[in-house]
């Protein structure tokens, strides 16, 4: 073992300013209480730091993180050990803020949510981290740890099925606000 | 719906945005400083990205022709090597075509198929050897089985049933649960069955569920000859490698310790992802020459030509029409015109994975 000399330490919290909104707002979106981004946070930064010897360098940083995440995330979907210790106060911080209010067009927004979360995981990861994170396949791929051209298979089949989902979902959640309504026969069962 | 308003719609229910997260009160910086408290730290061995291990070895899982059975009922013997003849037990020997490691890999995949005339796979790759893809089709319809890896069953079977509600169902003689997307949407899950479990997956082109029904009650397991078997020539396997990548690199200036050998570890693809595997050893094999070269100008700019040359590969050309692999090569390509150090540029390339 070997302890942090004042390079490596400067150095992370460099890598810390520069990734903590961007992995912060990842983990809020896969989580379903907010207060559980905080253990995804610090779980994924604490990999980082003992790993601070072999941190990629520039924009390889964010993916890589989002890797981390994404496996920490997993391992917190199976059941696995929380963390309780580390940010504890980002935890309460998370858990009494602001929450955007939607409401003008909520109903909409249940259609959407519920198609999205009946996709595959990984076609919703696919489609989000488009989206969302606004990142390109080449670096979903990363990610992912797939090649870009199954990305691109993904992201192609994820949009195609939240289409269909979202026509199908229509009138589940009630009147849907500038979603024209389609018709979809019954399954023959 | 075009993608660019599906999109619109995905983004209205991002969690995040700017109001959301607010003042952190610090919870920040109180968080940096316990992570930096957590010491000494430890450094871990410098581990290869195996995540990265790239498409192409895990398509590994799907090459699996040998034609020695007794080599086949148990791949941890000590098993010959390749190109090595072996006696079959008739008096005659036959050649071993493929690796032990690829039919170790072969024996963890499902290996399913249509036993229904007019099926073929369009597209193959895998993820690693326990993980893998192939995308069946016959006419307008297509069918998707995806193997992963078995300690992963119970989070996707979670997932799933966010989807709808389980139904129990058989495929290919294995207990499976069927879910639902839509009237013309279904996917089943079949138990895990040595090291992976299988899903099959609806594409386009079906009717309704009795439509789906039919079909999967015709997907079979087989063993690994028939399945390999059932690969088109289209389709790269192991013993195909070598002539598709000499076809592939024709004309290119191929680094000097390039191993051509290797290219048959990618095991089984379609001709998109083995020509993607091709094109990454050959970006790889230059960004290896670029180091090796240090200050000899004249090295330098050997590497520095390979690779401006992928512009008019014409692997590439074709390739560009099916996917965006080719944006990447050529983006490199762009850039180290531009003078940037190509170098740089390894870790997209996943030079650094398994081999």
């Amino acid at each position: 073992m070997t302890s942090p000399g004042l390079d490596d330490e400067e150095r992370f919290r460099r890598f810390y300013a520069a990734h903590f909104d961007a992995l912060l707002a990842y983990a809020l979106r896969r989580v379903s209480r907010r207060e559980d981004a905080a253990d995804v946070v610090a779980d994924s930064f604490l990999v980082a730091w003992r790993r601070v010897g072999d941190l990629p360098p520039g924009d390889e940083a964010r993916l890589w993180l989002y890797g981390v995440a994404r496996k920490v995330l997993a391992n917190q979907h199976r059941g696995g050990r929380r963390r309780e210790r580390l940010g504890r106060r980002l935890k309460e911080q998370l858990s009494h803020s602001v929450v955007t209010d939607h409401a003008v067009d909520l109903a909409e927004r249940l259609a959407v949510q519920d198609a999205l979360s009946r996709l595959g995981e990984l076609d919703r990861e696919v489609l989000t981290l488009t989206v969302w994170e606004e990142l390109e396949p080449r670096e979903i791929a990363v990610i992912l740890g797939v090649n870009a051209q199954a990305v691109r298979t993904r992201l192609s089949r994820a949009r195609g099925r939240l289409r269909d989902l979202i026509g199908n979902d229509v009138g589940a959640v009630g009147h849907v606000p500038g979603v024209k309504p389609q018709l979809a026969p019954e399954e023959g069962t | 719906m075009t993608d660019e308003h599906l999109d619109r719609l995905v983004r209205s229910v991002d969690p995040v945005d700017a109001r959301t997260v607010g003042d952190l009160q610090g919870a920040d910086t109180a968080l940096l400083e316990e992570i930096m408290s957590q010491s000494p730290v430890k450094q871990l061995p410098n581990r290869r990205r195996t995540y990265i291990v790239g498409a192409f070895l895990a398509a590994a899982v799907l090459a699996v022709a040998v034609t020695v059975p007794a080599l086949l009922s148990d791949p941890d013997d000590k098993a010959p090597s390749v190109g090595q003849r072996v006696d079959t037990g008739k008096g005659q020997t036959d050649q071993i075509r493929y690796s032990a490691a690829i039919i170790k890999a072969a024996k963890k995949n499902p290996r399913l198929l249509i036993d229904e005339p007019g099926w073929k796979p369009v597209n193959v790759y895998g993820f690693a050897d326990a993980e893998g893809m192939v995308n069946f089709a016959k006419g307008d319809q297509s069918l998707e089985i995806n193997w992963y890896k078995a300690d992963a069953y119970d989070s996707y079977y979670k997932d799933r049933l966010d989807v709808s509600k389980p139904v129990a169902i058989t495929v290919a003689g294995q207990e499976g649960t069927l879910f639902r997307y839509s009237s013309t949407d279904f996917a089943v899950m079949l138990k895990a069955d040595g090291n992976a479990f299988a899903e099959l997956r609806t594409g386009r082109g079906w009717k309704d569920k009795a439509d789906v029904l039919a079909t999967l009650a015709k997907v079979k397991k087989v063993d690994v000859e028939t399945w390999l078997g059932a690969m088109t020539p289209e389709i790269v396997t192991p013993d195909r490698a070598s002539a598709v990548a000499d076809e592939m690199l024709a004309g290119m200036s191929l680094p000097p310790q390039f191993d051509k050998a290797a290219l048959a570890k990618l095991g089984t693809n379609d001709r998109y992802q083995f020509g993607a595997g091709v094109a990454r050893a050959y970006v790889c094999g230059w960004f290896e020459e670029w180091e090796r070269a240090g200050n000899n100008e004249a090295a330098v700019q050997r590497s520095v030509d390979a690779l401006r040359s992928t512009r008019d590969w014409k692997l590439l050309q074709q390739m560009n029409a099916q996917g965006d692999y080719p944006e990447g090569v050529w983006e490199l390509a762009d850039k180290v015109k531009a003078g940037d150090d190509p170098v740089r540029y390894q870790h997209d390339f996943q030079c650094d994975g398994e081999d």
